[in-house]
Formats: structure tokens, sequence, C-alpha cells
């Protein structure tokens, strides 16, 4: 590993009106690479995950799956999907690592509400920071990954962080520590990139034409990317096919918000001139009439 | 196995069959991925359902449990029809070339020799024909009707494709394009490996299997090459080191033999365990063996071990009958055992028909449970079911450290013997397992001092030289392992220097070199690779002499140059051999000896007429119906079973012989997210895989009505089980002899002590074994099905 | 009420506009704070933006059931009549204070009787956009984008008329307060702002 330590400049933080200061630090993009053809299933990186991050054993039941959990959960920021599926009449196993994937234009941060909930790190990380959570669950709303999830307990939303603790101090994830296959690598996005290249050509060779890197444009590419041998069957690994970060509906609600401002402001103007153009208007005398 | 994990990066295809090493080996496994994306190799399971390993494998073929050898046996057939064999391989390496006697022949189902009355193959049929000098006759030409490559060839001709298709139930097609991979490394520039565990060994014909991915590698030429070899997978940490320590019954550490009742003296025990090389200029390195015993005995009782008692030979047990789990399961259940002591084991979980071992625990006195944790066996009179009143056994739990709460040694599948640290102190009060079988020894010592008894001076002269004698250190246990020269009083460096005259010990042969003058060579970690290949001779150590492959020799052709000089295992410069620690002397030349130096041949056995490692159930493999199978043998219908299968005494009545009220097969296996049953005690790896449940292929359960989710049961001659229903598109119908035959699969994991419970599989399998080894045949059984 | 003025509102009615009243402008203040990042210091002062979330939809629901009293207490008079539409034509005047050009009012002139219906309106659409915001892990994610616009254009509207609302029932007309703080209204302001009532009422 030979990221830097101390890398955590802040990018774009939650309901902050101004980008925050940049960083002088020229610090490089981290990705996890996901490659599902080397993935085994076998959920290391999954109990790897709550045990660096000491997130609470759920009771959990055998639904006809080897899958541990049904969903996610603010207790289970990590979950190994499977799904068995037949492509021209072979029987595939497909086997995803779902968690946030860390996007470049991060849907949840944009929905957020709550100024500094949410922060994006130069590094691509984003982290919730839950004392600033008002647990309104718009990041819910929008991830296009369907990934934070609310606690009731708390009242505050959870999900991976990329193991940001591990992370500052240059050391890898946790479940890139643990995986055993190293099905999930580790690096600077570009090298990352790279490296998928790299499986992409050895899947073709292996016969997979279809094989895929998934770096999603609609969030501006992610943080945690995959390589996926049936690229032409991503909703089949819970992948979107056209994730987006709804930043065009939430920079609608941001012009709403404007003009909202704007006509609130012009109303009081507007009761301002009114009284100054015909000022107030009392009955003669108090007792008049009568 | 013969190689080790990393070696199998180096392989061009890898064979997993009998093993799930995704789902059990996950980090021995990653070196197949490696090998697969690195090399582009193609990675192949064969396995009666679509595993994790089969997510990730290029090819898969789906086969009825019990069916391996004719899966194997038709690779062997379609090796020799397309000559896709290694030519100067076969002929330098193995014995295709060796004469058999008249006397061997095959015929419907038996081996000659077999004897009907007593269910055991008299192997002196099967020997070698000798020459006037006294070795056996060899054709080089493997041309001879009887040599062993000719043989092979008929007894394997039967193994056509349409017959392993009838017999496994697999398609034709896809048997040939899964054998056109497998038997693709016939070539020099090509080596395959083989991936196995129990899947393999637990079955009535598991040693034949094994064999027959042996002679398959053998044809191959890939046993002893880098990338080759055929390669166990052991089921936890430290599985080879209690087997290369003796915990397999019938041997003493470092494969010895426990002596048996005509061996009256140790002269009588060393002739019949010390073989004669069948050919010139052959290392049999078994000639060793008095040095090894004789060693051994040093160790146990020191000076207590002269000449003139025959070092110590009459203090060892020499049983009539095996020691094996089931023998000794079976001992109890017929009311002959007093008692027994359980360390690190949960024999209850892990046997075979546990209602059967419900009554055998019953009828003991007493039981000892020592372990980490509160076991399922120390808690067997209160299971549910069960009527403790009714119980008079005494049940003694012991809580002993875990191994992470002290040091010690683990020797991983690939031999190599590796030091670990304590990690954490224990509870307050768990003592040590040295410390509590220290203390047992002292007791009964102290004891059999204070009042006498018969035949006490085993106890009584055990030699047990330690700093504390009542706690020993690992360190102290690992040099005595290792050995020392009781001259000069160093450590010994080589198992070379044990000699057969007391002035050596050694508690293991094969782990001399572990422990040295140089210190502890298992807690080196030095992560070097000069060779190139993944060998890491400064890494931990590894038995025998840190040689990394086993019969490296064979990696190389007549010259000693390596079949594939870009993969060199070791190679003759001319004047010695470099690369892997040489399995040879380093200076003896190519052709001075056989590159199987354990061998009395010199080279690999394709066909076994050995009466030093004999197989008991025939000189080559053969398929035999599982004991419980819904079909039957298509080979031979009159021996449907393997001939030589122990049945023990009850054990008939148990077993479902028809096949209409118990249709399905059925086999069991672990999951990633359980190691055995101690992970119950493991929240979070419970949280990860919570209930037992049930594979039932999706036609099965449309059948049945079972829906997904929801609760099936299962039930066998001997038991019944309950759980979750998995419909799963990963098990398919088979058609197998012209009808349809469905699989159902179920984990292991759950008993009824610790966080998590859950239905115990082994309620269904049955109390039978493998012919030489008895190893439970729990990979196959008959069962039936019902939605609850 | 004081001697010699008219009562306007009784004691419950003024109860129920506060209570409404109140629970608006926590609505309002937590709403804008939620939507304007500037604003944030307004939760702050309630305790934190997680204590806001948790007061906005309870502030809500005491607004909802308020108005449920309101509704009812006023409906009858609410209904719009030919004079009102008249006064409503007539709005320019009044909003010029062109006495002669403005029809005369009952007890709520047309433009009081719009507002309630609107305020009402507002206030249903508002509850009904604003469960689902309270309860998106019920609702799902879907609709919250949808029902974040709705509720925040639902609320600038109710936020403008407020804004009318508070100047016309206080500096606008001097006069107008008393009416809901303790309940009448002097002669002379019902003359002149709802002559009709005023007759009605001095007719006793």
């Amino acid at each position: 590993m030979n990221l830097p330590a101390n890398n955590l400049a802040i990018k774009r933080i939650s309901a902050s009106a101004e980008p925050a200061t940049p960083g002088i630090r020229e610090m490089p993009e981290i990705a996890k690479l996901v490659d599902i053809s080397r993935c085994i299933g076998c959920k290391a990186c999954e109990i790897a995950c709550k045990e660096w991050n000491d997130l609470k054993v759920e009771p959990t039941y055998n639904f006809g799956s080897y899958q541990s959990h049904v969903d996610l959960s603010p207790d289970t920021w990590l979950l190994m999907r499977f799904n068995e599926l037949e492509i021209d009449g072979n029987l595939n196993w497909f086997i995803t690592k779902d968690a946030c994937l860390h996007c470049e234009e991060p849907g949840c941060l944009y929905a957020c509400p709550a100024e500094g909930a949410i922060v994006q790190y130069e590094n691509g990380i984003v982290d919730f920071n839950q004392e600033n959570c008002i647990g309104c669950q718009y990041c819910v709303a929008g991830c296009p990954f369907d990934i934070p999830r609310f606690s009731k307990e708390t009242r505050r939303v959870y999900k991976c962080n990329m193991c940001i603790d591990r992370v500052e101090a240059g050391l890898e994830p946790a479940c890139v520590k643990t995986c055993p296959t190293n099905a999930i690598a580790y690096g600077t996005k570009d090298d990352m990139l790279a490296l998928a290249d790299q499986k992409l050509t050895i899947l073709n060779n292996r016969g997979f034409a279809k094989a895929a890197i998934y770096d999603p444009e609609g969030v501006g590419g992610t943080h945690m990317m995959y390589v996926v041998p049936h690229g032409d069957h991503l909703p089949d690994y819970g992948l979107p096919e056209k994730p987006v970060a709804q930043q065009g509906a939430m920079a609608a609600l941001a012009v709403f918000k404007r003009i909202g401002a704007y006509m609130f402001g012009a109303g009081i103007l507007a009761t301002a001139l009114h009284y100054l153009a015909v000022g107030p208007e009392s009955p003669d005398s108090d007792n008049g009439g009568g | 196995m013969t190689n080790h994990w990393k070696d199998i990066k180096n392989t061009d295809v890898i064979l997993v069959m009998g093993a799930n090493p995704a789902e059990n080996h996950p980090c021995g496994f990653k070196w197949a991925i490696e090998a697969r994306d690195g090399r582009g190799a193609k990675l192949v399971t064969i396995d009666p359902r679509f595993t994790r390993t089969a997510a990730v494998s290029d090819q898969f073929m789906q086969i009825r449990p019990g069916t391996d050898i004719a899966v194997l046996g038709g690779f062997v057939n379609h090796i020799i029809r397309n000559g896709l064999f290694h030519d100067d391989y076969v002929k330098l390496h193995t014995n295709a070339t060796f004469i058999v006697g008249t006397g061997f022949g095959f015929e419907d189902g038996l081996f000659s020799g077999f004897d009907e009355a007593s269910n055991q193959y008299d192997q002196k049929t099967w020997e070698y024909e000798r020459g006037a000098d006294g070795y056996v006759k060899r054709d080089y030409t493997l041309s001879d009707p009887r040599c062993v490559f000719q043989l092979l060839k008929k007894h394997f001709s039967r193994y056509t494709p349409e017959m392993v298709a009838r017999i496994a139930g697999c398609t034709e097609d896809k048997f040939l394009e899964i054998a056109k991979t497998i038997c693709s490394t016939g070539t020099a520039d090509r080596v395959g490996t083989i991936m196995y565990a129990v899947g393999w060994t637990m079955h009535t014909t598991g040693s034949q299997n094994i064999r027959n991915a042996a002679i398959l590698q053998l044809l191959l030429g890939n046993i002893g090459r880098p990338g080759g070899g055929i390669n166990a997978m052991r089921g936890h940490a430290n599985v080879q080191g209690a087997t290369d320590h003796a915990i397999v019954a019938g041997i003493l550490p470092g494969y010895l033999k426990v002596p048996n009742p005509s061996q009256t003296s140790l002269q009588a025990h060393l002739e019949d365990s010390t073989p004669e090389p069948l050919v010139p200029d052959t290392v049999n390195y078994w000639k060793n063996y008095p040095k090894f015993m004789i060693s051994l005995f040093k160790a146990w009782f020191g000076d207590h071990a002269t000449a003139e008692n025959d070092f110590a030979y009459h203090y060892l047990a020499k049983p009539p009958g095996d020691a094996t789990w089931l023998s000794i399961w079976d001992a109890a259940y017929q009311g002959k055992l007093e008692g027994f002591i359980t360390l690190g084991f949960n024999p209850l979980l892990a046997g075979p028909d546990i209602n059967r071992l419900f009554k055998a625990m019953s009828r003991l006195k007493w039981m000892v449970v020592i372990d980490p944790f509160m076991l399922d066996s120390a808690e067997f009179w209160k299971a549910p079911g069960m009527d403790p009143t009714e119980i008079d056994t005494e049940v003694i739990y012991l809580p002993a450290t875990h191994w992470v709460e002290r040091d010690g040694s683990f020797t991983n599948s690939g031999r190599w013997a590796q030091w670990k640290e304590k990690v954490i102190d224990p509870p307050l009060g768990v003592k040590s397992d040295t410390w509590i079988l220290s203390e047992l020894f002292w007791r009964v010592k102290e004891l059999y001092e204070k009042e006498g008894g018969a035949f006490s001076d085993p106890i009584r002269h055990l030699t047990w030289n330690y700093i504390n004698p009542r706690e020993p250190t690992l360190e102290e246990l690992a040099k005595e392992i290792n050995g020392f020269d009781l001259k000069s009083g160093k450590l010994l460096s080589s198992f070379g220097q044990l000699k057969d005259d007391g002035s050596t010990i050694s508690g293991n042969w094969l782990y001399s070199g572990s422990f040295t003058e140089q210190g502890n060579m298992m807690a080196r970690h030095g992560t070097a690779d000069p060779t190139g290949m993944g060998m890491h001779h400064d890494w931990a150590w590894n038995w025998p002499l840190n040689r990394r492959i086993l019969y490296n020799r064979a990696s190389a052709d007549k010259e000693g140059r390596p079949w594939d000089a870009t993969r060199p295992g070791i190679q003759w410069t001319g004047k010695e051999w470099v690369g892997d620690v040489p399995d040879y002397g380093k200076t003896t030349p190519p052709d001075k000896a056989g590159a199987f130096i354990m061998t009395e041949e010199g080279v690999a056995r394709i066909f076994n007429p050995s009466p030093f490692f004999p197989m008991k159930d025939g000189p080559f493999p053969e398929h035999y119906e599982p004991v419980e199978s819904p079909t039957a043998n298509a080979l031979h219908e009159k021996v449907p079973n393997s001939p030589a299968v122990h049945y023990y005494d009850g054990v008939e009545e148990t077993l479902a012989r028809n096949t209409k009220d118990y249709p399905y097969a059925c086999t069991i296996y672990r999951v990633v997210e359980r190691e055995h049953f101690v992970t119950s005690n493991v929240p979070y790896l419970v949280e990860a895989m919570p209930d037992f449940f049930v594979e039932i292929p999706e036609e099965l359960a449309r059948e049945k009505g079972i829906e997904n989710g929801k609760r099936a049961r299962v039930w066998s001659k001997r038991g019944s089980v309950e759980g979750v229903a998995m419909v799963t598109k990963r098990i398919q119908p088979l058609k197998v002899n012209g009808e349809i035959a469905y699989t159902i699969g179920i984990p292991v994991h759950w008993g009824f002590v610790g966080i998590n419970q859950g239905a115990m599989a082994n309620l269904l399998t049955p109390f039978i074994g493998d012919v030489n080894t008895r190893c439970p045949e729990f990979k196959a059984f008959l069962v039936n099905i019902e939605k609850v | 009420m004081r001697k010699n003025e008219l009562e306007r509102f009784n004691y419950g009615q003024r109860v129920v506009h506060w209570v409404v009243a109140l629970s608006f402008l926590l609505l309002m203040f937590t709403g804008l704070a939620f939507s304007y990042p500037s604003l944030t210091w307004i939760n702050t002062l309630l305790g934190g933006g997680a204590a806001a979330r948790v007061i906005h939809p309870w502030a809500g629901i005491v607004f909802s059931v308020g108005l449920v009293f309101m509704f009812f207490m006023w409906v009858k008079s609410m209904f719009l009549n030919k004079g009102d539409r008249e006064w409503l034509a007539a709005i320019k005047a009044y909003a010029r204070h062109d006495r002669e050009r403005i029809p005369p009012a009952g007890k709520y002139n047309g433009g009081q009787k719009i507002f309630f219906w609107l305020q009402i309106l507002l206030g249903i659409f508002l509850l009904l956009s604003g469960i689902p915001l309270w309860f998106p892990e019920v609702y799902g994610s879907g609709l919250l984008v949808t029902m974040r616009f709705l509720h925040f254009v639902l609320a600038l509207g109710a936020g403008l008329f407020l804004i009318i609302h508070v100047y016309l029932g206080t500096i606008a007309y001097p006069g107008t307060l008393g009416a809901m703080l303790w309940g009448s209204v002097t002669r002379g302001w019902a003359r002149l702002h709802h002559p009709l009532w005023y007759k009605e009422k001095a007719g006793h």
C-alpha cells in the first residue's frame, strides 16, 4: 500500500452552499476494485466490515439462500448478494458485494439537507457524520444504489465509510485486507482503472466477451468499481444500468429554493412598499358610531 | 499434498473434485484463481452440486455422489484410447512397464484372490513377476499383455464415455468436454493439478478414489512437477500435523506401523515393515524403517529402551483389530469400551449415525471431554430426546486453552510446519492441554507407584524430561520430536542422522530438521523466492527436509533436465541437483536411482501390489456404488458395492437397501461461514449463516410441494432432520441408468449446544466406512424428503 | 373582550388560531432551516437538526389538528356570496384603501374567505406530502424526491400567505390584532372594515 496517510482533505459538504475550502495538498483519488470473477462469496469481507466497524450482530435467518441478510441495515454495511441465473443454458451463481460505491457525484450528499452530515473527501470517500445527521433520510432517496440505511433506534443513517479510519492511517479498508482470493483490489483510482483493464483482458480471453468495467458515468464514476464477467446482465448483479445522482432533481430543487427565497423576500418587500404607499387604514374615531 | 498451496499457481489445469475449496479452503484457493487469471489455467470443478468453487470455475460438471471412480476411470480410458499419456514419464517414473504375475485377474467386479467368507482379498495373486535376478521383469515397450500398462488399459476399457454418463449422470458430451481439458496435460510443456478433500475420502471407495487420481496424474506425467501433483486439502489448520503425529489409526508418528499380534519380537516387526528393493539402483527409503522406529522408542522410553529389551518394543500394544474411529465407536456400542478421552474434537456430531452414537456413549462408564468450548459430545445426555435418568455415563468436561491462547506449530496441507505465537491469555483458570495430559500422566504414574498394578512399566518408564514436568513447553516437545544425538546431545538436522543402535532419539522422524541447532526452523519468516516458483525455502519448514514438492525427481527427465524448462522442480547440473530440496541425494546422478524413493519399486505405482502399503480392495480402482445407492451398478450388477467393505454387527439393519422408501441420494458438506461445530459459538459467523438448511433441486421441490424458504424434513433409515428448504438450480436432476435421479444436500454444522442450534446432519449418515481407512461414507447415502 | 367593543372571535376560536399560528411558525422556521443551510442556526436554537427533524412533523400534526378545528369553527361563514364576489372584483380598490369603491363586507370579506379555503387546501396537501417525508422507510425512497418538491412549493405558498395575513392583521389595519388577542374590535373598526357585520351586530 503506497497511499499516504492523513489524506482527508474535504471536497464537498452536504447542505453547504459553498464548496469546502480545497486542500492545498495534492492527494490521489483512491478506489476499490471488485473483480466479481474472483469472488467466491465467502463473506469474509462482510464479517471483517462488521468487526472493524464494531457493528452489532443481527438476528438473521435463512430465507432459502446463501445470503446472510435479506438486506443491508444500519448494522450491516456490506452484504454479499447471491443470485442463481442461467445464461445460454449454463448455470451461473452471481455473487455481488453490495456496499457503498462512493460516487464521485454523490446523490446522497446532494440530497442531504443537514450541513456536514455527509462529507466527500478529496480521495473520493463519501462519509456520513451521524452527529450532524438529522435523520430525514433524503440521502436514502438520493442514492441511486439504495445503500444508506436508517436506524429507527438512533434516527440516523449509516453506510460503509470505506474504513476511513484505516485509510487515513494509510491502510486498506478491512474488506480489502481480508479478501482471501484478492477479489478486492485497492489503490489509486488510476491504478485501479488500469488494473480493471487488465482484468477485462483476462476475462475476454476466458471467453467472457461481454465483460465490463462498472464505473458508471451517471454518478461521475465510483470509488468502488466492479469488473463484471457478464456486462450484459448488470441488473442480475444488482447493479443499476444507468444510475444517476439525481443531480438534476437536486439542482432543480436548489433553483426552486432560491426562487422561493426571492419570493419570500419579495413578499415582505411588497408589503413594506404597500404600507409606505397607502399607509395604515384606521377608523376615523375609535369609538365612532354606536 | 504432494505439492503445496502456492505451487498451484504454476499449473495449466486444475481439477477440483471431491472438494469445494472456495468454501472450505478459501485462503489456499486464491492460488487456483491466481493460476486461472495469471497463467490462463483452466479451472474445472466436478461435484454433485454447483458450488461456490463452481461459481468461479471455467468448466463444471455435475455428477451423482459416489461416482468419482467412474469419472476418473473414464479419464484414464480417454487418455489411453487417445494416446494422451506422457509416454517418457510413464516409462521412466511409473510401474507401467512392470510385469504382473499370471495369478492376477479381474472378473465380474472382483479381483483375483477374493475370499467370500472373510470378505477379504489375498493380495498374493497381485504380485509382480520376478526375473532370475530376483528383480521384477519390465517391458519398456508397454506391449506385454501382463505389463501394468496393458492391464490398466484392459481394466479401464469398460469406462467408456457412455458408461461414465450412465453411472455418473452427466451427459457424454459434457464428459468429453471436461475430459478434453483434464487430459490435455500429458505433455512435457503442460502440467495439471488435482485439488481434493474429504469429498473423495468419505466413501467406502475413498482410498481408491485417491489411487485413481494418482493413476490419472501419473499417466499425464504430473506428479513431482511444479504445478502438478495430487493435493489433499486438509480440514483445518493442523490436520496434516495431527496426521503426521499419528492421529490416524494404524500408524505411529511418522507413518510407522502399529505392531500386530503375530510380530512377537522387534525383529519380526521390523522384518515385516522394512521392504526389500524390487529393482536394482533404487533408494527404497523405507529400508531405514528400523532407524526411525528405534529412535521413536528411545524418545518414548529413554534409558529403558535398550537393545536387550528390544528397545522396549514390548511396551507397545499389539492390537488384533484396528483402532479406527468406527471401530472405537463400535466397541463402545457393543459395550466393550469402558471410557474414552476426547480432545479438541466433537465426536458425537462428527460421527455417522448419531442415534447409534448416542447409544454408544450411553454405554460408556466415563468420558472425558477436553475442549475450549462446551461441546455437544459432553452434553449428549441432555440432548433433545435423551433421558438423563437412564444414562450412567460419567462425563467430565475440562476446559482447555484455545490455539490462539498458545504458541506451537500448525502443519498446513502443503506439509509446512509453521510456528505461531500466542495471541491472547486464556480465561482465568483454564489450563493448557499439555498441562492436562501431563497431570493425567503424573497422577496415573503416582498411583501405579503407590498401589502397583499389572504391566505398569510403559507408564512408569515413560521419559518425561522437561523443565517443568507438570507442563512441558511446546518448544521442548518440538525439540524432542525433531530428535537428538544422545552422545553429543545435539539436535539433529536431518533424519539421515538417525541410527538403529539406540544412539539417537526422534519423536517423529519426518520432523527431523524442524528444530535444529540453528534454532526453530518452523519459526522462519524469510520471504525470498530464489527459484521463482513460489517455493520460499526460508519460510517456516516443511517435511521432509524442507522439500516443497514431493517426488520432485520426477519433474525431470532421464538426464535430469526439467520436463518444462520454464517450470523446473529440480535439475541436474552435471554435478548436483539444484532447485527445490531434491528428493534424492544432492549429488546422486539422475540414472542412479528411481524418482520415487519411498517405494520399493523406485517408481510410482499405477498398479499397487505392495504388501507394505497394501490396498485392501484391489490393486486398481474400480467403480462400486455407495453402500446406499439409488441405482444398480452398471458395470457389474452382482457386485454393486465394494466387496471388501466391513459391516459392523447390527449395522446391516440400519442400511437402506431399497430405493422405494429412500429414493434420493444425499450428501453432506460444510459451508465457508462455519468451521465444523466450533463456530456455533461465534456470533458474527452465526449471523453469516444462521440456520440449518436442505438444498433441494427445483424439480424435486415442485414434485413434493416444497417452497423455497419454507421447511422440509429429510429422513434416512437412521434418523430424521428438519430445516429450511433451499430450492435451487444448483443441483440438477440427473439421468442415471436411464432414470431420473435426484440429489439432496445438507450441511453439517449444527448441534444442540452453543449460541446457535439446528438439526444434526449426521443423524442421517450410515455407519459404514472405507475399506482401507474406515473413513465413514458421509458423502453418499439414501434419504426421503417431504414438506413440513 | 373590552367594554364597548364588538366581539369578533370567541375564546375557542382564538385558542385554535394561535395553536395553528404557533405550530405553523415552528413548521416554517424549521422548514426554512431544513431548506437553507444558512438558516441552520434556527434548528440549533431548537435543539439541533435531529431535534428539529422530530419537532417538525409533530408540529405538523398539531397544525393539522388545529386546522380541522378551524375548519369546523369557521366553515359556515366562509361560503362566498354575491357580495363577496363583488368585493373580490373590487380588490384593487381595497388595496388602494379606496373605501368608496369597496363593496361592503360582512363578518369576513371575500379575500378572507378565499384565504380560508386556500389555507385549508394547503394544510391538507402539506400534510399529505409531509407524511412520506416523515416515514421514508415505510413509503420507500421513490416518492421522496417528488414529495420534497411538492412540500417545498406548498410551504412556500403558505409562507407567502402568512406574510399577507400578518401584514393585514397588524400594521396595515391597526385594531385588527385585538380581535385575535382579546376577541373584540372597536365599533369604528367594524364599521370601516366589515360594515354589513357591524350593522348586523349594532342592530341588536
